[in-house]
């Protein structure tokens, strides 16, 4: 699944851990969910939408 | 329970505390029982090893619920895979044995476990750390990982050779836990300059 957290995460001007700590994930998750290698659960999904201000097909893209 | 930063240490020191307390509730059970009469208080002291295990197993399933998903998702993996591993080797053991395998032991049993769950998690960690930042990178963030296991290894297999631990096995077990110790905080810094 592709997502557009690391260019929605550049936007707000945010590093990764910075994204790590409002989601309370490691940074390391971020990092995994940005390149694509790990799909968040639906909870975390919606949360990453909600921080964001986006809906998540916005985000998320299969 | 939810992810917590800097779990890995806390629970690291909590496992530890605990495998501290079972050593010394192993040398006063074995230093006192031959002199307890009292049956209740010698079952009391004889169980008392229980302590300690209980509260390392909690920290583990505390140090499991403080992981974020991703985390949990690869100790799960690992498990999952170690346990695979650990299975099949188990059921082909009186197979092998039959063309000169030795019997299969309590003690290489728990051998048998522990290096499939060590094998596991390195392969996965190691594909993990690949995907995210290909082979080269993964090979230095697994530096501290696979320094800690060979310096753990190194330590036991020194004391075994040195001091055989059915000799003196608080000693050895005291040494062995320094031995953690030290190579536990090489670890914290490699990862820290390999892996930050």
């Amino acid at each position: 699944m592709k997502n557009r957290v690391r260019e929605l995460r550049m936007e707000k001007g945010w590093s990764q851990a910075d994204l790590a700590e409002q989601l309370n994930v490691s940074r390391q998750t971020i990092n995994a969910i940005e390149t694509g290698r790990y799909d968040p659960s639906l909870p975390l999904a919606f949360t990453l939408a909600r921080l964001f201000r986006q809906k998540i097909e916005n985000i998320f893209t299969p | 329970m939810g992810y917590l930063k800097g779990g890995e240490k806390r629970y690291f020191l909590e496992v530890f505390g605990a495998a501290l307390l079972f050593m010394a509730v192993g040398w006063l059970r074995r230093t006192t029982s031959q002199s307890i009469a009292d049956p209740t208080l010698l079952l009391t002291v004889n169980l008392l090893p229980l302590l300690p295990i209980a509260l390392m197993a909690l920290a583990l399933w505390r140090y499991y619920g403080h992981r974020d998903e991703l985390q949990r998702q690869i100790i799960l993996n690992t498990s999952g895979a170690g346990a695979l591993l650990a299975f099949t080797v188990f059921l082909a053991w009186p197979v092998l044995a039959r063309i000169g395998l030795p019997p299969l032991t309590a003690k290489a049993a728990l051998l048998v476990l522990g290096a499939s769950f060590m094998l596991c998690g390195l392969i996965i960690s190691f594909l993990h750390h690949r995907a995210v930042s290909g082979f080269s990178g993964a090979a230095v963030q697994m530096v501290p990982t696979l320094s800690l296991l060979a310096m753990i290894l190194a330590v036991f297999a020194a004391l075994h050779g040195l001091l055989p631990a059915h000799t003196a096995p608080s000693l050895w077990s005291f040494l062995g836990m320094g031995g953690v110790a030290i190579a536990y905080a090489i670890y914290r810094f490699l990862k820290a300059r390999f892996d930050p």
